[in-house]
């Protein structure tokens, strides 16, 4: 098979077809883990990038990508590359009315210069991926959990007002953003811990879902729905949203072996490379093993992209993000 | 007082019926530590085991202990010194450089609707602040928790620091977050480990058992 470019790989893999190898999507590479790998001082990624371009000169990943989430309300700490969200700071109708006056203009053009200006630079035959939110992690995230939780009971206007604003942002970033150079459209809310979903059915479908059918309803481009946690109760249910991609599937409560039998003609996997162990603590001999294993059991047919369990973090070990990128180009090429 | 309307009242979050509930058996001679014990703990028990089993989630859990809480407040005055009802006590923290709280503070929250005491020393708590914690607590378990995959050493930083100042012995050790496992919590010498805030509680209660 002739080289594809790594625009034409994750959207073949998309469309459920085999590529010329398994294309690779990250959501970010972490500078201080690019600047190990790399053995040398890198820039911040510019604007709301999430990858500094100079990781791509050696990595083999396939996208680049553009955050336009909408700000979450709340303590956030940054420490190297990891934002730690502390208390939520939304917590009263008062509070929200002064959100909704700080909230970006996502009607402005000036909004989305930095990233006219990044895909210029950057563009080139990478696929574009832009990042989008439904709404649920901004609202829960913005009022911390546990307020938002007795919300759902104490006053769940308020939880449906938080939820609108943020949905309604995404809805028109996405107006203009399908109108610019992006590939793919990449949402990404959590909705689960490792143990299962962080609110029940019933409030998934009172409070969530009608949001997330609004937000998927107005992609017209490829999209790839990303939550961490164990989403096996939801996945039926997250599918009729029409996704062509699933991520990051968490090794633990995400069987991909299984998705791939159950879901591998419905939608693209995406993800599964083991963050908690293999990537930080194993060796470059079982990372090269579980690639493979991957590549070998879930690439066949298509509809695989490869990728860590959330993105290439700190804390990976950078002879083991190599050993991924070099197993990758060993085993990925089909066919397989 | 029927459990099973006790536990439905916990679960709607009804204060004022559970308030009316207690009132009601109060007047009709049944002690406030029976209250306690055989119908509030006992409904939190039936919430938690629902809520391993993912019939129930966090919001249902946090409101059910809320509305716990508020009996609790409300029997306090009429449980004598004799009576309490601490069915021990739980220093709990998150370790140092992970500001992660929620499963902490479920876990707090499931041990208080337990019936422990706990105390919580926060978020990115460094060795020696645990060590001072055991000191001047002197808690039947020190619970840890961590979220970051690249924290989780601290846990073992911690236990190292008990066994350097003779307390190891003293404290039973239990730890707990989305990347602890089993394994790990064997691996760094802890006592218990749990894999979700509900199990955390029937976990320490057998470790207490096994000590006592």
């Amino acid at each position: 098979m002739s080289t594809m470019t790594p625009r034409e790989r994750v959207l073949t893999a998309l469309q459920l077809k085999e590529p010329d190898r398994v294309p690779w999507v990250e959501g970010y590479v972490h500078k201080a883990l690019g600047e190990k790998i790399l053995g040398r001082p890198i820039p911040d990624p510019p604007g709301s990038a999430r990858t500094a371009p100079e990781i791509l000169e050696v990595l083999a990943i396939d996208n680049i990508s553009y955050n336009f989430a909408p700000p979450r309300y709340a303590e956030i700490e940054k420490r190297g590359d990891i934002e730690i969200v502390g208390a939520g700071k939304l917590k009263t109708w008062q509070d929200f009315e002064e959100c909704k006056k700080k909230m970006p203009d996502p009607g402005a053009a000036e909004f989305y210069k930095p990233a006219e200006e990044y895909l210029k630079k950057y563009r080139k035959d990478y696929a574009a991926l832009a990042g989008v939110r439904f709404g649920p992690s901004n609202t829960y995230l913005s009022m911390g959990i546990e307020h938002f939780s007795y919300m759902l009971f104490d006053d769940p206007d308020l939880v449906d007002a938080i939820m609108d604003m943020f949905s309604s942002f995404s809805l028109r970033v996405l107006e203009v953003i399908q109108n610019m150079d992006f590939d793919v459209i990449f949402v990404s809310d959590d909705l689960a811990f490792r143990s299962g979903t962080f609110i029940s059915p019933k409030h998934m479908e009172r409070f969530f879902m009608p949001h997330m059918r609004k937000v998927a309803a107005k992609i017209e481009k490829p999209w790839i729905y990303h939550s961490c946690g164990n989403i096996n109760s939801i996945l039926d249910e997250l599918l009729t949203l029409g996704m062509n991609g699933i991520s990051n599937l968490e090794p633990g409560p995400m069987d991909i072996f299984q998705l791939k039998k159950d879901y591998g003609n419905k939608v693209c996997l995406m993800g599964n490379i083991d963050l908690h162990y293999t990537l930080s603590k194993g060796t470059v001999e079982e990372t090269e093993n579980e690639v493979r294993e991957k590549i070998h059991r879930v690439g066949p047919g298509g509809g695989y992209i490869i990728a860590t369990s959330n993105g290439v973090a700190a804390y990976c070990k950078p002879e083991n993000i190599m050993a991924m990128n070099n197993a990758l180009l060993k085993y990925g090429h089909y066919p397989l | 007082m029927e459990l099973s309307v006790v536990i439905e009242t916990l679960e709607n979050g009804d204060k004022q019926k559970i308030q009316e509930m207690i009132q009601e058996s109060l007047d009709e001679g049944m002690k406030a530590y029976e209250i306690v014990n055989e119908k509030l703990i006992a409904a939190m028990n039936d919430i938690g085991k629902r809520f391993r089993e993912n019939i129930l989630f966090v919001p249902e859990v946090l409101i059910a202990a809320r509305t716990m809480n508020s009996a609790l407040e409300m029997l306090a005055p009429y449980l004598s010194a004799g009576e309490a009802i601490s069915k021990g006590k739980v220093l709990l923290g998150t370790v140092k450089d992970d500001l992660h709280d929620i499963g902490k503070n479920l876990v707090g929250m499931m041990f208080k609707s337990g019936g422990f005491e706990v105390i919580d020393i926060g978020i990115d708590v460094p060795m020696e602040k645990f060590i001072e914690g055991v000191k001047e607590h002197k808690p039947d378990i020190l619970a840890m928790s961590a979220l970051l995959t690249n924290t989780l050493h601290q846990m073992e930083v911690v236990i190292q620091g008990l066994e350097r100042e003779n307390l190891r012995e003293q404290v039973i050790v239990m730890v707990g977050g989305a990347p602890v496992s089993e394994e790990f919590a064997k691996s760094i010498g802890a006592d218990g480990f749990a894999p979700d805030a509900a199990s955390a509680v029937e976990v320490a209660r057998k470790l207490l058992g096994a000590k006592n």
